[in-house]
């Protein structure tokens, strides 16, 4: 324990007075009411990976077709107009509470009234589908003949006899419509005190309609819901900031921004509702310097500032450069339980081939907090050797 | 000198005895494993999730039927959760210790293969884990929901959970939550590796992609594993892109991993496996599955 001791001392002196440095974040300490179950054991694997690059650019703009609605049963009886912009739309009736749906006519944009049945190509009523479990649950989905054309659709029940506070949720997914609500934020990662940039943009290839009513909603993995104000910065494109500033442990889920879009073109009608995620943490620990303090077997150190006690994983990668782009060639993971203040890991990589160190870079340095189960820290770009050595 | 002479005798006892057991049967120790989709499944694994005739067609091939296992966990979770990905470790790692299996090919379906590449992504969270990895030499994942599916997205949008694809995804739970898209996206950047712009595993994680649903009263693979299930699937389909499992698009089977086959690649009459149907033995999948195993000499 003692030796342990005064090695991670010796390192860390090692460490600070030779080692490449990194870009430090602040770090912040958020209450952990899970990292103590979470095994103690320093734990190494490493192996060969495929050279293909790791420097993907990801967004998560997500469009949407669809549009929901929640309905009362006097609302229902009394119509409820769903319009679509293409043939084929696909709609689902849910009650809210567990009760039968009352029988339902459609009347279509040239007036006809038909039963569902009537006006769907694909209909399916209260199937559990063989899931047995599943079958108190009522629930109606249809795919509207083509032939009925698109339009202000009215979906109505025959008769009154639901109870009033009887709540009904209506979704239509006009399928090959050409309008689309496109949500996405600046980034998919956040961290406490970052400020988010959310877009809300409605496309269409064909028809130029004006949106007249925008809103969007930051939702927290609780469901937490906080309005964002939006600002017009294009024709059909909004664009809203929230600041984030939890700092509740989310347990690696994620937030959500949620957007709805309501506009018109002539007598032609759009709604659509959408959504996107993103990942948000606590900066529980920031790296802050690394250094190769072995060749054979390939071994480095870093040096970390720890906030939150927890068990944190530092997965890393190898890259040779011979001409052109350094390719990766093995990762290396390493966890351990670390406690609060400077703490360092110790890592190594095979190298089976022996690639000698200066063809060699080390790069990808991601931190988990599994505490969090959350990336907290990355810095991606390749490092030569040379440079974590004296 | 009685010393030396007695170690030289033990150690060529210790050797002789060693090839004498590698050589009866070299396949002895390989094993297969089973490990179902979302939802839990701790009471219905073996032979409702899993088909009996499907699990026993492909164990009856092995040299060693015994040797086969079908994982029986609470998939209702995110993958992380202890009912999932630790229920998985606990129950493999006691069958490979119980059959004295040296390695383990896994077949995934659906949500399964998420749980067994949070696994093979993260082997340094638990001590677990790590042994389990050394045992598995490769995952052939059936209808990956690598990328998510946008049927989690349509249950869950608003805030609101909808039951009317309830039949498909199970209840509200935290593996609905966890298969949305945007949360798969999130996932393979963070915590799973396999999939593009990401480190490889260490083990191959060869995917079989479903392409199609086939329900229509005069095709007779549309019967294949129930007829109204399948219809079912038609009908969760209209929600996905035209190159669709019923519940996942191929985009997102073929995430994570390298793509083995398109399900009309190598079926009967080049029939698609919807998603019900690719953990049963239709249009001859259990035959591939075994012809697979043959070639590296894993079976009779």
């Amino acid at each position: 324990m003692k030796a342990n001791k005064y090695l991670l001392i010796s390192l860390m002196v090692v460490t600070q007075a030779q080692a490449f440095d990194l870009p430090r974040q602040p770090v912040k300490a958020y209450e952990c009411d899970v990292c103590s179950k979470l095994s103690h054991e320093n734990l190494q694997d490493k192996w060969e990976i495929t050279a293909q690059p790791l420097n993907r650019k990801i967004s998560n703009r997500q469009k949407s077709y669809s549009y929901r609605e929640e309905v009362t049963a006097e609302q229902l009886h009394a119509g409820v107009v769903l319009p679509t912009l293409a043939p084929g739309a696909v709609m689902r009736i849910t009650p809210l509470q567990d009760r039968a749906l009352p029988n339902l006519i459609l009347k279509t944009p040239d007036n006809q009234v038909l039963s569902l049945q009537q006006a769907s190509v694909l209909y399916s009523e209260d199937e559990a589908f063989g899931d047995k479990s599943i079958t108190t649950k009522h629930q109606t989905m249809i795919q509207i003949k083509p032939e009925l054309g698109f339009g202000n659709f009215t979906l109505k029940s025959k008769k009154s006899n639901a109870k009033p506070k009887q709540h009904y949720l209506i979704s239509v997914f006009d399928k090959f419509s050409t309008s689309y609500l496109q949500v996405e934020t600046d980034s998919v990662h956040y961290q406490f005190g970052d400020k988010l940039t959310a877009t809300i943009t409605l496309k269409d290839d064909d028809t130029n309609y004006t949106s007249d009513k925008v809103e969007a909603t930051l939702v927290s993995p609780t469901g937490e819901m906080t309005p964002i104000e939006l600002t017009k910065i294009n024709h059909n494109q909004y664009e809203g900031t929230a600041s984030l500033s939890s700092g509740v442990n989310d347990h690696g889920e994620n937030w959500y921004i949620e957007a709805s879009v309501s506009a018109n073109y002539g007598d032609h009608f759009l709604r659509r509702s959408g959504h996107t995620a993103f990942s948000y943490a606590v900066p529980s620990a920031s790296l802050l310097n690394v250094k190769k303090i072995s060749t054979k077997p390939l071994t480095f150190v870093a040096t970390l500032d720890i906030a939150t006690a927890s068990r944190y994983a530092l997965q890393s990668v190898l890259f040779r450069k011979n001409g052109g782009e350094a390719k990766p060639i093995e990762t290396s993971q390493k966890a351990q339980w670390l406690e609060t203040g400077r703490q360092v890991i110790q890592f190594t990589f095979d190298n089976s081939s022996q690639f000698a160190d200066d063809m060699l870079y080390l790069g990808y340095l991601r931190l988990i907090d599994y505490g969090q189960l959350k990336t907290v820290y990355q810095y991606n770009q390749p490092i030569k050797l040379s440079k974590l050595v004296d | 000198m009685d010393f030396i002479l007695r170690s030289l005798v033990t150690l060529y006892l210790v050797l002789f005895s060693t090839f004498i057991q590698a050589a009866k049967d070299p396949q002895d120790s390989k094993g297969i494993a089973f490990v179902h989709g979302t939802k839990d499944h701790r009471d219905d694994a073996y032979g409702g999730y899993w088909k009996v005739d499907f699990i026993q067609s492909i164990a009856n091939s092995l040299s060693k039927p015994e040797n086969h296992f079908v994982v029986h966990c609470d998939f209702s979770q995110y993958m992380w959760h202890e009912d999932a990905a630790n229920c998985v470790a606990d129950q493999l790692l006691q069958f490979v210790t119980d059959k004295k299996i040296t390695t383990l090919k896994v077949y995934t379906h659906s949500d399964g293969a998420n749980i067994i590449r949070w696994i093979l992504s993260n082997p340094t969270y638990d001590s677990r884990y790590l042994s389990l990895k050394r045992y598995i030499t490769e995952v052939v994942a059936i209808a990956p929901s690598s990328a998510g599916t946008p049927l989690a997205d349509e249950v869950l949008n608003g805030g609101i959970f909808e039951t009317s694809l309830a039949w498909l995804l199970g209840y509200l739970s935290d593996a609905v939550k966890q298969q949305r898209v945007g949360d798969m996206l999130i996932f393979n950047e963070e915590l799973l590796l396999g999939s593009k712009g990401r480190p490889s595993l260490s083990i191959p994680f060869r995917v079989v992609v479903g392409t199609d649903v086939v329900a229509s009263p005069f095709v007779s693979s549309s019967y294949c594993n129930g007829y109204i299930l399948n219809s079912g699937l038609k009908i969760a389909k209209l929600y996905l892109e035209k190159c669709a499992d019923g519940y996942i698009n191929c985009a997102s089977q073929a995430q994570a991993g390298d793509v083995w086959f398109y399900d009309y690649e190598k079926t009967d009459n080049q029939e698609a496996l919807n998603h019900n149907q690719s953990r049963h033995s239709c249009s001859g999948f259990d035959k591939i599955l075994i012809s697979d195993l043959a070639a590296e000499g894993t079976v009779k």
